[in-house]
Formats: C-alpha cells, structure tokens, sequence
C-alpha cells in the first residue's frame, strides 16, 4: 500500500481499522433491524460481523489497485451466497451502505471518497442483479 | 503439449463431478483411470475434468449445496487423483534444464491450480520444484536466491491476498536485482483482469495451466 496515494492510504487505515469499522457498521445495522435479532440470535450477529470484517478484506485491495470493478466482483458474488443461505439483498445493501457511513465518518474526506466509489460500484452490482431477476 | 486429446473430457466431466461431489474416491478414481485409458492425456485431465469439476463445487457451496467439510473432500479427493494420474503420465527426464520454483502467497491455500502447471511442466521437461499453500515470503526468497530459478510462479485465488502478492513480488526483485527469475502469477483475479499482473510487479499471467506452459516454453529457451 502506496502511503503516497490517496487510495494507498485509505487502504491502510481500512486495513489498521478494520475490526472497529466492522463493529460498527455491525451495531448500526442491528439497531436499525432489530428484527435481525429476533431471526438469526447471538450466532447471527457473530456471523454478521464476520462477514462484513471479510468485505472490509475485499475493500481494501480495491481501494489500494484503485479497482472499483473488483470490488463489485466480489459484491455480486457475496450477494449471491447470502441469498442461499436467506440473508436478503436488502440486509447486503444496507451493511455497504453503513460501511460507507462508518468510512466517513472516520477517515479525511479524499480516503473516504477513495473508499466510498468502490462500495458505490458494489451498489450498482446489485442494482444491475435485481433488474435481471 | 504434444498429444492431441482426441476424447471429449466432457462425457467424463459429470462423471467425476458426480464422485466428488458425493465424496467417493473409488468412483472418481475410476472415472479418472476410464478417461486416460480412453486417450485423454494429462492436460485434458486437468483442465478438461479437474478443473471446470472443482469451480462446479465451489458454486455449489456458493449455493449452499455442500458443506465446506464436503468442499474440502472434492478437492482432497481430485489431489490425490491428481498425484495418480501423474504418476501415471511422468517419466524421469534427466535433461530438464529449465527450473521453476512455485508457491502460494504467504496467507493463499488454494493450491491445486499452481500444482497442475508444475506437473504439466515437468511433462514438457522442466525441473518444478512446488511449495503449496502459504509459503512465508522470507523462506521463499531463500529458496530463489539458492536454487536461482528461471521462473518463479505465484498464486494467488482471492483478492485479499494481491497485497501480500505484491510484498513477495518486490521482496524477489530486491534480493535478486538484475538476476531476478521471470514472475508469471496466476489465480481468480487475473482471469477477471489480466493487467493487474503487471500492476503488481509481475511479468506474466495466463488464463490456464496450458497457456502457461505455452507461454514460459516461449519466455524461456533451454539450455540456459
């Protein structure tokens, strides 16, 4: 990770960062959907935070390359291995929705905008999912 | 490669997908064993059957189809198909002059793709010396330095680990400087995007275990 670049350094503080961003885009979304609670229990909400700390894993080499596509790539693949195990694309959305809220909320405007357009091409993979379907 | 399969691995593909995926080693044994003996040769193994049999198993765990317990069966079940086959296709060459070292970046366990390249080469008469999964980059840029290969191959499977890639990639050009061998990587992301090979301080990248072998047979002259 290239500390001169914009995206080297959002890359590094995603991946110096990442447990705490996890959590709490993971507490954001359980307060938002409390009902989320009431369908997956304690072990639900572990998985939860395991899985969006494994999106951070793939944000960060997107940000880094400068990558968005790759980043959708991966986007596209969660979404579709959340669904067969009945996590809704809903729920896939709105946590990249608060990764990027966390994002900004705690890096310099020029990282978070670095992060935020590969979430944003993460968005638009689902998007394009959900016309075809 | 010099035999042209004349058999269509696809009449052995559900076959053997089938074995795997119900965890049989008998069956995809003998799925194996029916396809050489029709004709099939190593790389028609490989990427005919092998190959296209494991990305179907990744998506049926995708799918929620199987556990990962039983994903880990279909792939420990085709290593070990593997190892027969090549037994079976390999003979001794005492001519190989060409070297190649091949590992997995220090945190990548997805290793059966850089195995099928380091056995098809060995067929084109190559000296391979394979790693596996998740070799530390300091104990791989010993070995470089010591064994001053032609070509060292890397892979790596999930984006995660193209960080990771890059530091070995750099850690191999600083200690070897004009000496360095060739770099050829390979893995998921560099189908997806093959100019991110060059991105990450490598040389090449190639879309199968075939095109690479074509592609460092033309990279590498023998008898260097």
């Amino acid at each position: 990770m290239d500390p001169i670049t914009v995206e080297g350094r959002a890359a590094a503080e995603l991946l110096a960062r990442k447990a705490s961003f996890a959590q709490t885009a993971t507490d954001a979304l359980y307060a938002e959907m409390p009902e989320l609670t009431d369908r997956y229990g304690a072990v639900g909400r572990e998985r939860c935070l395991e899985d969006i700390r494994y999106t951070i894993d793939h944000l960060i080499p997107a940000v880094d390359l400068a990558q968005p596509s790759m980043f959708a790539t991966y986007v596209a693949w969660l979404d579709d291995l959340l669904r067969a195990r009945n996590v809704s694309t809903r729920e896939v959305i709105r946590s990249l929705e608060l990764i990027e809220q966390t994002v900004r909320s705690e890096l310099a405007p020029d990282e978070a905008n670095a992060v935020a357009s590969c979430i944003r091409a993460g968005l638009d993979s689902l998007g394009a999912a959900r016309k075809e379907t | 490669m010099t035999a042209v399969a004349v058999v269509n691995p696809a009449e052995h593909y559900g076959a053997y997908l089938g074995a795997i995926r119900s965890g049989d080693r008998r069956r995809a044994f003998q799925v194996m064993d029916a396809a050489r003996d029709a004709g099939l040769d190593l790389a028609g193994i490989y990427l005919g059957i092998f190959q296209p049999a494991l990305r179907e198993i990744g998506c049926l765990w995708q799918n929620n189809e199987l556990t990962v317990a039983e994903e880990h069966l279909a792939t420990a079940i085709t290593q070990a198909a593997m190892a027969r086959a090549y037994e079976r296709a390999f003979t001794w060459r005492t001519d190989a002059s060409r070297r190649l070292i091949a590992a997995c970046v220090d945190v990548e366990r997805h290793e059966v793709g850089l195995r099928m390249l380091c056995d098809l080469l060995d067929l084109e008469g190559w000296h391979t010396t394979y790693l596996g999964a998740t070799v530390p980059s300091e104990s791989l840029v010993a070995m470089v330095r010591r064994l001053r290969p032609d070509v060292v191959a890397l892979s790596a499977a999930l984006t995660p680990h193209l960080p990771r890639l890059r530091t070995m990639i750099a850690a191999i050009r600083d200690a070897l400087g004009d000496a360095r061998p060739l770099i050829i990587v390979g893995g998921r992301p560099f189908l997806d995007d093959p100019s991110l090979a060059q991105r990450l301080g490598a040389d090449l990248t190639a879309q199968n275990a075939v095109d690479a072998v074509r592609l460092l047979g033309e990279r590498v002259s023998r008898g260097r």
